[in-house]
């Protein structure tokens, strides 16, 4: 993945998410953060959770759009996400997604990239 | 503390017993010290490591942890005796025995804990309920009084709030396994590969599942009180006396892994035509009384798991020798040491001795969170703040001088007392200990409260540093075996495979070979995703059909309602389960008289 690009690394997700995300993305544009923890032995951890980093582009938000309509029966959708800049800055975000029976890919797009304050998907490319 | 994608995962330590929850922070300490406030998202976590914690305070965990005390030990001994071979010999015996146990047995402490989280519930028609469930009322449950009427024929648990209780778990529950965020964590559970580091979770959950829904052939009455089932698993494998001999002893002498592994596969298939109702009556009574081990009437409860007294004094004898053994210094004052070592006896004793007290006291309270905090003491008193103002001030313990400093403020549960406590500690020393109100026990006169929290103060000790110690300790063991590193690796390959072998066996118990072979074969991959088509809404409905079936209700029509005010289409989860089973003999769904068995 390209370091001058803008990211997005998306916490919390489950395998049934990554694998439904990745459908939309090519391979060069994602890399999956599994878990890597090793306690001590027989340390009784929760169950954890993957992020998947994508790299910030129009087609990553096409991707982030379609996988939120394919998922639009839950009525909202939160994900929960981390900006990593170029320059290696970062910040938390929480973007939410309305759905309804109705509701197009684009206005999904329109309400990430107003969330994630992104004036057009040009300015992605 | 592990990062999970962002997200630090929660942790109860086997050793030291010794809980991590994520997701607490300094904010939320009023409301964790007062009865029933706890942060409500904290819940699924809460109940998940309470579980492991009760696991472990039992004979079994009590037995792994000296287990693991006494390979520490001989870990010691190697680094300082580095030419004798029959010590290192002995360390490498002990090393494959305490993780063959592991590994037979953490699929079980794992199935209960999601089972905690996903399945336990009561509607009272039992004389008790389990300690994760108490726990979770006296954090999680808003109430505030004991209820002022006993109510139904098995209220016997005057002083436990009772009623409340029972009210409490079926509202929070339901708010709990309702939630987005517990229906996506046991989404994320059926699609974990069987196969991976991380398997044990599910193959652990479906056998557990499995052997509840035997279970009902024999005693309808845990269709809703799966609390009671959890507590008698638990008890039946944790409790298990027999099992505790081969871990201290007979399974050690000669590293023989298949007694033990037989003894846990003996007692898991023993439950695989359901729980005997005479046992399930029997364990009733005793856990009405909460029956301790010095109790009389302790043998019921043994004979109500199907051990013999035999196999109990055994196990109780190799305990106390066990115990004894830890209490004789690890060096004697003529013990020659390896070159480079300069040694003192009597401090490594007095340390090892220390280190091991701290870890066995402690097993009995659950760690709840901690926080720094600054901290001034004058006069007797002290006050406690962070950036934002005062936190916490009161009486200090008596004899604590004049000091201020960085130190610690920390929420304890003490499981014998039943009691919550927050302590603050300075350079390592305790400066103050408070009881915080319990939802039925007697708070008693201020002096029964002091008393209490003396006989805390002598559990607690000290700062917490046994965990460090723990891992140190660790990073020796695996120097010490470095030689023998490839026979641990093999063994650990072993290990694991039977585990998934012993506990998919179960899960899937009704199909025939090649479906077993179909099925395990799937599940290694993306554990039950793949039956399911990877389908989402098939998926989710399967879920959200279990979590209905333990908070709400398992009337079907109430289901199919529920399914679809979540925007699930009933009748595709149904006919995908139901083409599960045409195709594999597995069954995720059963329906008895208009009622919904979710079986996984």
């Amino acid at each position: 993945m390209g370091d001058d690009v803008q990211r997005l690394r998306i916490l919390g997700l489950g395998r049934l998410d990554i694998r439904e995300l990745t459908e939309f993305l090519s391979p060069t544009e994602y890399q999956v953060d599994v878990d890597q923890a090793k306690g001590r032995p027989g340390t009784a951890y929760e169950p954890g959770t993957v992020a998947l980093v994508i790299l910030l582009t129009s087609a990553a938000l096409h991707a982030l759009a379609q996988w939120a309509l394919k998922n639009r029966y839950k009525k909202t959708i939160e994900i929960q996400a981390e900006e990593v800049r170029p320059d290696g800055s970062s910040s938390r975000t929480t973007i939410k997604i309305e759905l309804n029976e109705s509701t197009a890919e684009a206005e999904v797009i329109k309400a990430i990239g107003d969330q994630l304050k992104i004036g057009s998907l040009e300015s992605l490319e | 503390m592990a990062e999970s994608a962002g997200r630090a995962r929660s942790y109860t330590d086997l050793t030291a017993n010794r809980v991590w929850l994520s997701g607490t922070s300094l904010r939320d300490l009023d409301s964790l010290l007062d009865i029933g406030e706890g942060p409500r998202e904290l819940l699924p976590s809460f109940l998940h490591e309470a579980t492991h914690h009760r696991c472990f305070d039992t004979p079994v965990g009590n037995a792994l942890a000296l287990l693991q005390l006494r390979v520490h030990r001989q870990a010691l001994l190697c680094t300082l005796s580095q030419e004798d071979v029959d010590l290192r010999l002995e360390l490498i015996r002990l090393v494959r025995h305490l993780e063959s146990a592991v590994a037979v047995l953490q699929p079980i402490w794992e199935g209960l804990a999601c089972f905690a989280e996903f399945d336990i519930s009561t509607l009272g028609e039992t004389s008790g309920i389990s300690t994760p469930l108490r726990m979770a009322a006296e954090f999680f449950s808003s109430l505030r009084s004991r209820p002022r009427v006993a109510v139904g024929p098995y209220v016997k648990f005057s002083d436990h709030a009772w009623f409340s209780v029972i009210t409490w778990c079926r509202a929070v529950t339901h708010k709990m396994r309702s939630s987005r965020a517990v229906v996506d964590r046991k989404v994320e559970l059926l699609g974990h590969p069987t196969q991976s580091e991380q398997g044990h979770y599910l193959f652990g959950y479906l056998a557990l599942k499995r052997l509840w829904v035997q279970s009902l052939g024999h005693d309808f009455l845990l269709a809703n009180e799966t609390d009671l089932f959890s507590m008698y698993l638990t008890s039946w494998i944790f409790e298990d006396w027999k099992l505790v001999s081969i871990l201290l002893d007979e399974g050690i002498a000669d590293h023989e892994p298949r007694k033990l592994y037989d003894r846990v596969v003996n007692r898991l298939f023993a439950l695989t035509a359901g729980i005997k109702q005479e046992n399930l009556s029997r364990f009733g009574e005793c856990i009405e009384l909460e029956v301790e081990q010095t109790d009389p009437k302790y043998s019921q409860l043994t004979e109500s798991i199907e051990l013999e007294s035999a196999e109990c004094g055994a196990g109780i004898e190799a305990t106390e020798r066990s115990l004894e053994e830890l209490s004789r210094p690890l060096i004697e004052e003529n013990t020659t040491v390896a070159p480079g070592f300069i040694v003192i006896p009597s401090e490594v004793n007095s340390w090892i001795s220390k280190h091991e007290d701290s870890v066995i006291k402690r097993r009995k309270v659950m760690h709840i969170g901690s926080w720094d905090v600054d901290i001034f003491v004058e006069d007797g008193k002290y006050v406690a703040k962070d950036g934002s103002g005062i936190i916490r001030q009161g009486v200090a313990l008596p004899g604590v001088p004049n000091i201020s400093g960085t130190g610690i403020v920390e929420v304890l549960y003490w499981v014998p007392a039943e009691r919550r406590a927050c302590q603050l500690l300075l350079n390592g020393n305790p400066i103050a200990v408070e009881l915080g109100r319990g939802l039925g026990a007697a708070d008693g006169t201020a002096e029964a409260s002091a008393a209490a929290a003396a006989e805390l103060m002598e559990v607690l000790g000290e700062r917490d540093s046994a965990l460090g110690t723990l891992q140190s300790l660790d990073e020796l063991t695996t120097q010490a075996c470095g030689p023998f590193q490839d026979i641990l690796d093999q063994d650990r390959e072993w290990n694991f495979t039977e585990a998934a072998n012993l506990y998919l066996s179960i899960a899937f118990a009704s199909t025939t070979e090649a479906q077993e072979n179909h099925l395990f074969k799937s599940a290694a991959e993306d554990g039950l995703y793949s039956l399911l088509s990877y389908d989402r809404q098939i998926i989710e409905g399967i879920v959200r059909i279990g979590l209905c079936c333990s908070s709400l209700t398992p009337r079907k029509d109430f289901v199919v309602k529920y399914l679809t005010a979540c925007g699930i289409d009933p009748d595709s989860v149904f006919e995908g389960a139901q083409r599960v089973f045409e195709e594999t003999g597995f069954r995720l769904l059963a329906e008895v008289d208009g009622y919904v068995i979710p079986m996984v």
